[in-house]
């Protein structure tokens, strides 16, 4: 299909064209072509094609540019439009950014103007795809870029290696994107690489993805959380020591002595213990302070009455764990967040140490609410923070990747989101947390965070590794219908009857 | 005594000169204003040259309704630049038209199109400058004048208004002397008369408005005529104040701008033959005018017609009524929206002319600097 051409450079009063900005005029008429703020524009050039973004449009008529005229002619009781053929005289111009020249060197800087009366094009998608680092096929399919017809599809390594951050308010489809996300996870056949998945499920939302009437049912398995059991002999005394912070370090080793001894003898005769079981050798050591041996048998009571510990691990992350499968855990029926951060705490800290012997394939996930999991607040709050700060920093190189989401980045920990190095970012309006987000997120400038508080429902701006530029992009239709769409008419009327 | 002390004299001296003559002139329109309608100019003595059949001095204008007319208006623009060997004119010529419709806004048609490019003409007569202006006129003028031909053949609109005046005001005398200046001038004349008997032939009334008139052939003749009205009592306070320095000073559009209302014109009078010592046998075209008030803050247009299809007083109703239905939408700016819309569509930039002269610079291989004339060119500006 032939090139469109819409616009000619003109000399603008800003002194554009510069190599930072240039304007044009749409030689198009608006019912031939509707160009809009965001769009992306390219000019030929002797050294290649500089293609921009347009920053802004608006709309000249020299009938209406004097105030004083447009009044003292509408006192004689008509419209100016009525009188003169004013719509003859409207100009739409635009304002463009240049992102970069693309030349048969690669993608490179802009350093000089774009010439006046050059003409303007709308790119091709091959193009547009090129320069902005997208796949044309086989990547992970998001939507289009707004305005374009041009699939949003990324590239799998870019977007989820070094972990992606989803972030919006509630209500701007956060949810919805990570069911478009996880289609497309559950859709690669093997030869493009197909990992697997694990999503916190806080509210229960994701349940339908598993439905009988899910394309994908066959590659989901959801765990209630109820049904999550810990396998106490995995566990080392560390990790006991963050679901119960007040242990301190010296009873932490002596709790590890115990743990070292019972593991080497079970594991002799193939067998497995709980927390009865190192309640009852605690109780028999001589050697251990009587007080620090009171206190770590009370707080392994405490522990044992959250009723997740077991003599083995439900499920069997090893074997449930497969490329191309969704697991689910679905954390809605517990209130408790301590509850909810050990049982993440435990699972991650599972996955990734599987990952690094190789156990189990690449694994991303996926964790809703997660200013719940990883807040910046201190320890006995925010359990299973360490593991997923640990995964943020080190899960890049055995492929354990994080997609965190959030309605609160501010209240999120600092570490964790900055090693987020891809941020899908929608429609986000308090103040705190678009300042956190402009801090955080890489790539992105002034211009494209003051758009985050225009972007609707199912608009989201990609930022990060996974594009060479921030993309504004419409999120596609899913393939499924999992979310409960119920409005509150309808639910209190089910409730009622 | 300092050089200021001298300046601010001559200040204060020019500032009550200028008080003094504006009160003085303000209080002679204020009472001619009050004896207008006490004239009667179809009663004037011939000897004073006022050929008119309006037997006032001022007429109100009837309202009239376009919908459903066409109302056509045709100005241009020209670009001139001199340069070493030769003159280089950049001239295009825009013809609007209005089909007025009722609650709605005007359909428009643009002849010979919205944006036409502009002609260049180039001369390398040797010319000396007035001869030059005189030949940028004459080109313009007959752009102009071939648009409305144009606009004619094409379509029938109720009125055809020129921007600026409906004769080829040129100075004879200077176009005598030049044998290309004077074919040029023939030409132009033709060009009207072809769009004189269009305008005859389709019942078009054709007329022409000038924003900015100088002429002061109404004053000079009320400046004749003033002494002798001294027997009518309306005019006895009139002629008490020493009146006749005041008549000489002003020019027509000054003295009526605050004589005329709004929706008023004066009486129409014979302003000229169309021909001249150049038509000789030709079929010759009286030329009337009057002054129009169209907007309470702006001077009256004085607008000229010739007498084609119709009696001087009924072209002149019919003229002023539709004048003054198209530009009365302003009470600061009382000129025809067509003219408004034609001259915005004919005005050449001076960047235009720019990019004209570089480019035959860059093919001649002179730098466009050297080309140009020496006053052109000067090293040192005001304002550098």
């Amino acid at each position: 299909m032939a090139r469109k051409s819409i616009g000619t450079i003109i000399v603008g009063e800003d002194n554009s064209p510069n190599p930072s900005e240039f304007n044009f005029v749409l030689t198009k008429s608006e019912e031939e072509f509707q160009l809009e703020k965001g769009m992306y524009v390219i000019v030929p050039c002797d050294d290649g094609e500089i293609i921009a973004t347009v920053s802004d449009v608006y709309k000249t008529n020299r009938y209406f540019s004097s105030p004083s005229a447009v009044r003292a002619y509408e006192t004689s009781g008509k419209t100016l439009a009525s009188i003169f053929p004013a719509d003859r005289w409207e100009h739409i111009i635009a304002k463009a950014k240049p992102l970069g020249i693309i030349t048969d060197l690669g993608i490179q800087r802009l350093l000089f103007p774009v010439s006046p009366g050059e003409t303007v094009f709308i790119p091709e998608s091959k193009v547009l795809q090129k320069f902005l680092g997208l796949e044309k096929t086989n990547g992970i399919n998001l939507g289009k870029i707004e305005q374009h017809d041009v699939e949003v599809q990324l590239n799998l390594t870019r977007f989820l290696q070094k972990h992606a951050a989803i972030l919006a308010i509630s209500g701007a489809g956060k949810s919805y994107t990570v069911s478009v996300m996880l289609e497309e996870l559950l859709s690669r056949p093997k030869k493009q690489g197909r990992i697997a998945m694990v999503l916190f499920d806080v509210h229960g939302e994701y349940k339908g993805l598993g439905d009988e009437e899910s394309p994908f049912y066959k590659h989901i398995e959801i765990f209630p959380a109820a049904a999550i059991q810990f396998g106490t002999h995995a566990l080392r005394a560390r990790q006991f020591a963050i679901f119960e912070p007040q242990i301190t370090s010296v009873q932490t080793r002596e709790l590890s002595k115990i743990l070292n001894k019972l593991f080497e003898e079970k594991t002799k005769k193939n067998e497995t213990y709980t927390i009865s079981d190192i309640v009852k050798e605690l109780e028999a050591d001589e050697h251990i302070n009587q007080r620090s041996k009171e206190a770590l048998i009370g707080w392994l009571y405490t522990l044992e009455e959250t009723r997740l510990f077991g003599a083995s691990e439900y499920p069997v992350l090893e074997k449930i764990l497969e490329p191309g499968k969704l697991v689910i855990f679905d954390l809605s029926e517990f209130t408790s967040l301590k509850l909810k951060q050990m049982i993440v705490s435990y699972i991650l800290y599972r996955i990734f140490d599987y990952r690094k012997k190789g156990k189990i394939p690449p694994t991303a996930i996926i964790m809703e609410e997660s200013h719940q999991f990883c807040p910046e607040a201190r320890l006995e709050l925010a359990i299973s923070r360490p593991i997923i700060e640990t995964i943020a920093r080190e899960g890049r190189k055995f492929f354990t990747s994080l997609v965190l989401i959030s309605q609160r980045p501010v209240k999120m920990s600092t570490t964790a989101l900055s090693q987020c190095n891809t941020h899908i970012i929608m429609k986000v309006l308090n103040p705190y947390d678009l300042d956190f987000i402009g801090r955080s997120s890489e790539g992105i400038d002034r211009a494209t965070l003051n758009t985050i508080t225009g972007l609707g429902v199912g608009e989201a701006v990609i930022v990060g590794n996974a594009v060479n530029h921030p993309i504004f992009v419409k999120v596609r239709k899913r393939k499924t219908t999992t979310m409960d769409t119920q409005t509150l008419e309808e639910s209190a009327i089910n409730f009622d009857t | 005594m300092g050089m200021h002390n001298k300046i601010d004299d001559a200040i204060d001296n020019i500032s009550k000169k200028i008080i003094a003559y504006n009160e003085h002139r303000k209080l002679f329109q204020d009472l001619f204003r009050k004896v207008k309608k006490s004239l009667n100019p179809s009663e004037f003595p011939s000897a004073f040259g006022i050929k008119t059949k309006d037997s006032f001095f001022t007429v109100k204008v009837p309202k009239t309704n376009i919908d459903g007319l066409k109302v056509a208006g045709v100005d241009g623009g020209v670009i001139h630049r001199t340069l070493n060997y030769f003159d280089i004119a950049l001239i295009r010529a825009v013809g609007v038209l209005f089909l007025h419709q009722k609650d709605d806004k005007p359909q428009v048609r643009y002849f010979p199109e919205e944006q036409p490019f502009p002609d260049i003409l180039t001369s390398i007569e040797p010319l000396s400058q007035n001869e030059i202006d005189t030949l940028i006129s004459i080109w313009r003028m007959q752009k102009e004048i071939r648009c409305g031909i144009s606009l004619l053949e094409e379509d029938m609109p109720d009125i055809i208004i020129l921007d600026g005046s409906v004769l080829p005001f040129i100075d004879y005398k200077q176009v005598n002397q030049s044998e290309f200046l004077m074919s040029q001038y023939r030409n132009l004349k033709t060009l009207y008369r072809r769009l004189y008997s269009l305008c005859e032939k389709n019942r078009t009334a054709l007329c022409g408005v000038v924003k900015d008139s100088r002429s002061a052939i109404l004053t000079n003749k009320l400046a004749a005529l003033l002494p002798h009205l001294g027997k009518m009592p309306e005019f006895e306070q009139l002629l008490k104040i020493d009146y006749r320095p005041i008549v000489k000073q002003l020019r027509d559009t000054d003295l009526l701008y605050q004589v005329l209302d709004v929706d008023e014109r004066t009486f129409e009078f014979f302003l000229s033959n169309f021909n001249d010592d150049t038509d000789q046998e030709l079929k010759d075209f009286d030329i009337h005018c009057f002054y129009l008030k169209t907007a309470e803050f702006d001077a009256p247009l004085r607008v000229e017609f010739p007498l084609l299809f119709s009696n001087q007083h009924d072209l002149a109703q019919k003229i002023s009524a539709l004048v003054i239905a198209v530009s009365r939408y302003n009470p600061e700016y009382g000129l025809p929206s067509v003219i408004i819309e034609a001259d915005a569509r004919a005005r050449l930039q001076e960047t235009d002319a720019d990019i004209l002269v570089d480019e035959i610079s860059a093919k001649i291989g002179y730098s466009s600097f050297s080309l140009q004339r020496r006053r052109s060119r000067l090293p040192f500006k005001a304002g550098d």
